[in-house]
């Protein structure tokens, strides 16, 4: 489903970063575990094709996603890629049916009031459809970021940190929706953490 | 969602600055629209209404005067001359066409003319009911006195003495009604056309009240009346040279002058021209800064928003698609700003119209000019402009480090 070969990324002149080859069969779940510092971002940013590699390969799919055309890129991640950041980066200006609807409309798909509802009920935030994100608490708001990034039923869901910002209690529930809802969608999932105490959760792990 | 409505909600979210943009590029267009409905119009009556006549034969005091009095029926006369001089000046071989103005009444505001039959041919002048003038106090009335004064072939009414008051009425001989002319848009069709005799007849009639004198039947015929004078002539030349000789003629050889529609025009609009320039420029002034006023809001608002348009990148929005909301951002405000604007100058010309006394020179905000659309092309275009940048440094994020927080 994913594969890394031979990838490296220079940052500015000297530092560079080498990462050991990769395969991630679908529907599997990793964890990503590597300390502040060591890529677990940039190797992220480069799976979901936010950043371009100096050297190496990314396949997701059998699709060597860099040699893709930029625009056609862009399609392919809204389409296959769901991605969950450590902080939730709703649009402001939006409610959250509207957050929601435009992942499916960059994704090229129509908006689909039912599956918007149907996911944000799994989540439990249901109620919330028609709340800006300044109208949410901390959780609620990962809440909403994760079901933007299943919305679409990706083939990949990826999350960075997505329990960085929350208490034990949201971060417990939060990681718990990845594992369910990669389940249920059929994701295969990847959650970078530098939290260990992760691990029990995960029969997959790529240590940086 | 489309892109459309990500940028609307954007500037929704953003009332104020908006809200400002708004009012700046609205503010901009509508005194430029206002300026050009307006001058548009007032050259356009200028000209229509001076269209044949090139000179003015009158009292002499300022030719401007004589010119507005006598052409455009706003201001007063500059006093009365002759009928025996004008109908000399009428016969001499450079004039073509001589059309004599009889002035000094109203009614209800609208000038009473002494003319003769010259005049119809002067302005080309059709009916659209009725018959010319003839008899004394036969009245041939312009579209718009007809239509505002309700008045139609056969009524009766009574002049007043001045060319706008209402208050010393002529009310032992009434007027009727015999014609209504169709609209021209000029002048004509704000006047109350009778004969020379009839002007005459009623100011002599007066002069025999005060005088306490019997008031003969019928007024004397024009050659009767020795002391016959009448306000102005209009001239018609057979020949263009004469534009520099009859005036010339004119003023060397009698007591008169005679005044050039052309040159005291193109002389009032100068002098107009000098303020409308200056409000132009206030206008472009106002345009620039809601230029400036749109960029940095949304240069500002970009600032805010780069992890909302990054974390449209990632949900596969392409680049162009970002550029685009940016610019619609842009062309939302400029459109609104416009729309209002041009809206607001047609209503504020309307209404500037409707306080006018002077109906010869009432301007309109009821009509759309062919280059009021680079008008509102320049108003869109501002939008346009501003957000060109900011759309630009959208579109070159490096989507990577503003998620990473770098």
């Amino acid at each position: 489903m994913v594969k890394v070969s031979s990838l490296s990324h220079i940052f500015g002149k000297n530092t560079e970063l080498s990462f050991k080859d990769w395969e991630v069969k679908t529907g599997q779940q990793w964890l990503l575990l590597g300390k502040s510092g060591s890529g677990k971002t940039t190797l992220i940013h480069i799976l979901t094709g936010l950043l371009n590699p100096q050297k190496g390969k990314i396949y997701i799919n059998d699709t060597d996603i860099y040699s893709l055309s930029p625009s056609k890129l862009d399609s392919f991640r809204g389409k296959n890629i769901g991605i969950v950041f450590q902080q939730a980066h709703l649009i402001k200006s939006l409610n959250v049916y509207q957050n929601l609807s435009i992942a499916q409309s960059f994704a090229g798909l129509k908006p689909n009031k039912q599956r918007i509802t149907q996911v944000l009920n799994e989540l439990q935030i249901g109620h919330k459809i028609k709340n800006y994100p300044h109208q949410l608490s901390q959780g609620q708001m990962q809440r909403v970021a994760i079901a933007r990034a299943v919305i679409n039923k990706p083939a990949l869901l990826v999350a960075d940190e997505p329990t960085a910002s929350l208490d034990d209690e949201n971060a417990q529930i939060v990681l718990e929706l990845l594992l369910s809802l990669s389940k249920t969608n059929g994701s295969t999932l990847i959650v970078a953490t530098h939290d260990a105490r992760l691990k029990p959760a995960f029969t997959h792990q790529y240590i940086l | 969602m489309n892109i459309l409505s990500i940028s609307f909600k954007s500037i929704k979210a953003n009332k104020l600055s908006a809200f400002l943009n708004i009012l700046l590029i609205a503010f901009g267009l509508c005194i430029l629209t206002v300026l050009l409905l307006a001058s548009h119009q007032i050259q356009n009556k200028l000209e229509n209404n001076a269209q044949g006549i090139d000179a003015v034969v009158g009292a002499k005091g300022s030719p401007l005067q004589l010119i507005l009095s006598s052409v455009y029926h706003i201001d007063f006369p500059t006093g009365n001359i002759p009928l025996k001089t004008a109908e000399d000046l009428a016969k001499n071989r450079m004039v073509k066409l001589a059309v004599p103005l009889a002035l000094g009444d109203n009614f209800n505001g609208y000038r009473i003319v002494g003319t003769n039959s010259n005049f119809i041919k002067l302005y080309h002048l059709k009916l659209a009911k009725g018959k010319f003038f003839n008899k004394n106090f036969e009245v041939t009335l312009g579209a718009d006195v007809a239509k505002t004064q309700k008045l139609k072939v056969g009524d009766t009414f009574f002049g007043a003495h001045g060319l706008a008051d209402n208050s010393d009425i002529h009310n032992n001989h009434a007027y009727i009604v015999t014609g209504i002319l169709t609209p021209n848009a000029n002048v004509t069709d704000q006047l109350v056309l009778t004969n020379l005799e009839s002007v005459w007849h009623m100011h002599q009639h007066e002069e025999e009240i005060a005088t306490q004198s019997s008031l003969p039947e019928s007024p004397l015929p024009a050659a009767q009346m020795p002391t016959a004078e009448i306000t102005s002539l209009l001239i018609q030349y057979k020949s263009p040279i004469s534009t520099i000789l009859f005036p010339k003629f004119v003023n060397q050889s009698t007591n008169l002058q005679a005044a050039s529609p052309a040159i005291e025009t193109t002389r009032l609009f100068s002098l107009i021209g000098v303020g409308v320039v200056t409000l132009q420029y206030f206008a472009v002034l106002i345009m620039a800064i809601s230029v400036i006023s749109v960029f940095v809001s949304l240069l500002n608002s970009l600032k805010q928003r780069k992890y909302d348009l990054s974390i449209m990148r990632t949900m596969g929005a392409s680049k162009t698609k970002i550029f685009l909301i940016v610019m619609l951002e842009g062309f939302i405000l400029s459109l609104i700003g416009t729309i209002l604007g041009w809206l607001f100058g047609h209503l504020l010309l309307q209404y500037m119209g409707s306080l006018q006394d002077a109906g010869q020179a009432k301007l309109t905000g009821l009509i759309f000019l062919q280059p009021e659309s680079y008008l509102i092309l320049v108003g869109l275009s501002i939008g346009i402009f501003a957000a060109l940048l900011p759309a630009t440094a959208a579109y070159r994020y490096h989507i990577s480090k503003i998620l990473a927080g770098n």
